[in-house]
């Protein structure tokens, strides 16, 4: 790639560009909806190809960010600056391949204000991209708060059931996570003087800086994980939002969470992990035992997804949080793996919504007969979120459970009770709807998957097969920028070392066995 | 020791103002037909000009007059020019409104000029005398306009309340200015830092002296506790006159502590720090609670203002040169905001007639999408959602305030204005979400330009942030 092309800046604001021109489309008519709608595609698909090329020109052996751009923005030492390392470059390509999908599942669900749902929905991967790329914490905060507000119109305009709660719940609970964060990143400020994430790594923090900023910075982002007992605002958002929004808030938002870990939490608090370990550990099997038996007992199938997801982000954490090399490559696995699988059931569910106009479990029943492909390919994912293996589910749940078995042999039973528990759901699931006679009226002339959700649901499938079948291929790219990222010395099961107390010169710490 | 500059060189906006403003007086009391149109144009002119005046007439770098009792420096020029042009704004709102209500007074816009006139000299005083001057100037403008706008009946009461909340602070003013001259025999600024410096400083007549003209002060920016007047009249009063009293003074006040906590108060700013955090949370707490319980809009921004007010608090009491500027920058954008909120509070009418109700916004956004969509991003901008030029304002705030050490009350602030983000988020909610129910009309040219000019700013603040910060630093640094 030629250097000092903006490439990053060209994918982060390509969906901007396609949504202000979304903005001044003439018309109100369905042929300007119908053209709206293509513009919407064409702006995505091509900002996916573009990350391609990013991908393409990434050189995995280097650890640091790459296809940097700076410049002086906000004054005081805060810039604009994007870059990406092996960690982003897989989110930033999964955000990009997975907002064509999201825009293609409204299709035909959305019939009022599509100008301003595209809208929407483009101003979010602007967000979404840009703070997968920000290299500036200030960028980043601005990107992930600036995504707090697409998603509640989303939700609250074009949401069902009670939207209206959940639009405002989905408000608050993000506003004070981002308020949290917010103070955390003034902290670093005034701490370290700059809020570039690569010069705040190698600086020592001072205590004042540790003391109110892990705290704050912890309850940041388990509220946008969810981690117990901040789920709710998720599963109600999830549960009532349209086909696009839950797909992109059980995907996006919640690697946003596990992005802002690694990013953020990891490198620049390692004591964090440490001094947190029991509350961590503690919320993390809480939130996979209660979310599994909620999804246990659900009657909604988008809820249960939801449910699922929240279980599994439980995981997702406690593999992090492992800070090993395998814990948090297989939380990278698993991110990717359970993004691709919740896009593929929130898709499949809404299938099912805009062919019955119900979420209920009690509505289904028996549509193999009928939908042999949609079957097919819901099964697919089902096996997916299980853990069967060949799929990308099998060897991210594998390896998590490596890494968790490693650092706290313990913590294991309840990850075996998720993943047990998690089969069972996924099967009882994939029998009610199904399998079983076909009795329902509704359902005797039921069309199977037309063309545009063909196009859809299948990529999706094969990712998820293609993950599983070469895990590497994912591994690879990741894998320098996490063993810089774990080398630092909270790395507990390779070699014990001696590291300072931030801002306490003086003492050192023993860790490891 | 500061340069003294010549009368003319240094108070030439002033004269201009002084001069133009009688001149234009005599002149609508005797042409009787063409009066109110020709006024208010001029009117406009004489304060583009005296804006001209102020940044490019009134000399290079920092110089007095009057004997040390006005000073011009870039922070003075930086903040006579945003209060000329906010002015310049409240004529025209004040033109849009009494054209719609056949009520064409043209004491209006002389008014507001006496009451720019005054906030000038306000911006300008290094003698506490001089700061009493400014301060009358400006209460006697402000209770002729209210007395001038022919609120409603219910609104009368207030506007006497009004009226006297301001001589009670002019008193608070004038007891404060007694007890430092009998503590330091000085009135001029730097004259009593000197003197200050020179003593132990903290004595308790200079204490409670500085309490009274903080509190004073506070009546104008309408800070809790002393937000009682403002409020009242911002509800019952037409738009231009809530819209005028909660920006022009406000700035006003602003720079007038700004400068004496750098000045003559620098001494004892531990004591000023405590009032300013008190102020400040006191501030912060009922503007954001109270908010819930607007259901007239104007009122709603009332609350909303007294929000801001406490984060510019906040800045102040940061002390150090990072907070004054974060607070001028803040000040600039809150100005800005306001502007823009009220042009769209009063481009909202249905036939002809301006809402007030917020219940009156519902489904805005179907029939008039561009005013709803200026509305949102204005609304958005308060609330402190990033990308809009409110949360720049903010982030600067609390780096000051947490370089400052004041991390338990940046934790407050915080959770404040987490909860006063669900104030405008309930606005934007019936501005998109519900169901149009009545027919609104169309949007004024003026009004839109003006909206539309401060929506704009809101929107592409993030792009030149830090030029704002830098000219406010240069100002902060012209003031240390």
């Amino acid at each position: 790639m030629v250097d000092g092309f903006p490439i990053l800046s060209i994918i982060i604001f390509l969906p901007l560009v396609g949504a202000s021109v979304v903005l001044i489309t003439p018309g109100a008519d369905d042929v300007s909806s119908e053209n709206i709608k293509s513009l919407a595609v064409i702006t995505t698909c091509f900002t996916f190809i573009f990350s391609l090329s990013v991908l393409f020109w990434f050189d995995i052996s280097n650890a640091g960010y790459q296809f940097v751009e700076t410049v002086a923005w906000a004054g005081s030492g805060i810039q604009y600056k994007v870059g990406v390392d092996g960690i982003s470059i897989l989110f930033l390509i999964l955000t990009t391949f997975i907002v064509p999908i999201a825009v293609v599942s409204g299709w035909k669900t959305i019939r009022h204000r599509m100008r301003e749902y595209i809208f929407a929905i483009l101003v979010l991967e602007t967000t979404f991209l840009g703070l997968l790329c920000a290299v500036d914490l200030v960028l980043f905060f601005v990107f992930l708060a600036g995504a707090i507000f697409p998603l509640y119109y989303l939700i609250g305009i074009w949401g069902k059931g009670n939207a209206e709660a959940a639009s405002t719940k989905l408000i608050s609970f993000l506003s004070v996570s981002a308020a949290s964060l917010l103070i955390v990143i003034v902290l670093l400020y005034s701490d370290a003087g700059t809020t570039d994430l690569v010069e705040l790594k190698a600086h020592s923090l001072s205590h004042t800086t540790t003391t109110y900023g892990w705290p704050l910075l912890f309850l940041a982002f388990c509220l946008l994980a969810p981690i117990w007992p901040f789920h709710r605002w998720f599963v109600d958002a999830v549960a009532s939002a349209p086909t696009s929004c839950s797909i992109l808030l059980s995907s996006l938002v919640m690697n946003v969470a596990g992005y802002g870990f690694l990013r953020v939490a990891l490198p620049l608090f390692p004591q964090g992990a440490i001094e947190f370990e029991g509350i961590l550990v503690g919320l993390s099997a809480i939130t996979m035992i209660v979310s599994v038996l909620a999804a246990l007992v659900e009657k909604d199938i988008k809820r249960l997804i939801a449910y699922m997801c929240v279980a599994h982000m439980g995981l997702i954490i406690l593999s992090i949080f492992t800070a090993t090399q395998t814990g948090v490559l297989a939380a990278l696995l698993h991110m990717v793996s359970f993004s691709l699988v919740a896009t593929g059931l929130f898709l499949s569910a809404g299938l099912l919504e805009e062919r019955v106009s119900s979420t209920d479990l009690k509505a289904f029943g028996g549509l193999t007969v009928r939908m042999p492909l949609f079957a097919f390919a819901f099964l697919i994912a089902i096996l997916a979120a299980i853990g069967v293996p060949g799929t990308s589910g099998f060897v991210a749940q594998f390896s998590a459970l490596v890494a968790v078995y490693n650092a706290n042999g313990g913590i294991i039973v309840f990850v075996a009770v998720l993943l047990f528990l998690s089969a069972l759901i996924g099967i009882r699931l994939y029998k009610t709807v199904f399998l079983g006679p076909l009795e329902k009226e509704g359902f005797k002339d039921v069309a199977d998957l037309n063309t545009r959700e063909k196009y859809a649901l299948f990529p999706i499938l094969a990712l998820i097969i293609f993950a599983g079948i070469f895990p590497n291929s994912v591994w690879s790219i990741a894998q320098t920028a996490v063993l810089d990222l774990t080398e630092r010395p909270v790395s507990r099961d390779y070699s014990p070392q001696t590291f300072a107390v931030p801002g306490d010169g003086s003492q050192a710490v023993k860790s490891g066995p | 020791m500061i340069n003294q500059g010549t009368i003319l060189g240094s108070a030439l906006p002033e004269i201009i103002l002084l001069v133009g403003v009688v001149a234009l007086f005599a002149f609508g009391l005797f042409a009787k037909r063409v009066a109110y149109s020709a006024v208010t144009g001029m009117s406009m002119g004489l304060l583009l000009i005296a804006a001209v005046a102020v940044v490019g007439f009134s000399g290079e770098g920092t110089h007095a007059a009057f004997y040390s009792s006005f000073i011009v420096d870039d922070f003075s020029r930086m903040l006579k020019a945003l209060l000329l042009c906010v002015c310049v704004i409240m004529i025209l709102f004040a033109d849009a409104h009494m054209r719609l209500a056949d009520h064409e007074d043209f004491r209006t816009p002389i008014s507001i000029i006496l009451g720019a006139l005054g906030m000038m000299i306000m911006i300008s005083s290094h003698n506490l005398l001089s700061l009493f001057i400014g301060v009358e100037l400006t209460t006697i403008s402000l209770c002729w306009m209210i007395y001038s706008s022919h609120g409603s009946a219910k609104a009368a009461v207030s506007g006497k309340h009004y009226v006297r909340l301001s001589m009670l602070s002019s008193a608070f003013l004038f007891a404060g200015i007694l007890l430092f001259y009998f503590s330091t025999s000085a009135l001029n600024y730097e004259v009593i830092h000197w003197t200050l410096t020179q003593s132990d400083g903290l004595t308790t007549p200079v204490l409670i002296g500085s309490m009274f003209i903080v509190a004073a002060l506070s009546f104008k920016l309408c800070s809790v506790p002393f937000h009682g007047g403002v409020l009242d009249v911002a509800k019952g009063f037409p738009t231009y006159v809530s819209a005028h009293l909660l920006t022009a003074p406000v700035i006003a006040s602003i720079c007038v502590l700004a400068r004496l906590a750098t000045g003559p108060f620098e001494t004892i700013s531990s004591g000023l720090e405590q009032t300013f955090l008190i102020l400040c949370l006191l501030s912060l707490l009922v503007g954001s609670l109270a908010i819930f319980s607007a259901s007239n809009i104007k009122e709603f921004f009332g609350y909303t203002a007294i929000t801001h007010v406490g984060f510019l608090l906040l800045g102040l009491a940061s002390g150090s040169d990072a907070g004054i500027s974060a607070t001028i920058g803040y000040l600039v954008v809150y100005a800005i905001m306001m502007i823009g909120t009220f042009a769209c509070v009063m481009a909202t009418q249905r036939d002809g007639m301006p809402v007030y109700e917020l219940s009156e916004y519902a489904g805005l956004s179907q029939v008039r999408p561009v005013l709803a969509a200026l509305f949102a991003v204005l609304l958005l901008s308060h609330a402190g959602l990033p990308w809009f030029a409110g949360f720049f304002a903010k982030i600067y705030i609390f780096i000051a305030a947490i370089g400052s050490g004041h991390i338990i009350t940046v934790l407050l602030v915080s959770l404040a204005a987490v909860i006063s983000i669900h104030g405008p988020i309930r606005i934007i909610k019936s501005l998109y979400f519900d169901k149009p129910s009545q027919r609104y009309s169309p949007v004024s040219p003026d009004l839109f330009y003006v909206m539309f000019g401060s929506g704009l700013f809101v929107f592409t603040y993030i792009v030149f942030a830090g030029l704002v910060q830098n000219v406010t630093r240069a100002a902060t640094m012209s003031l240390l």
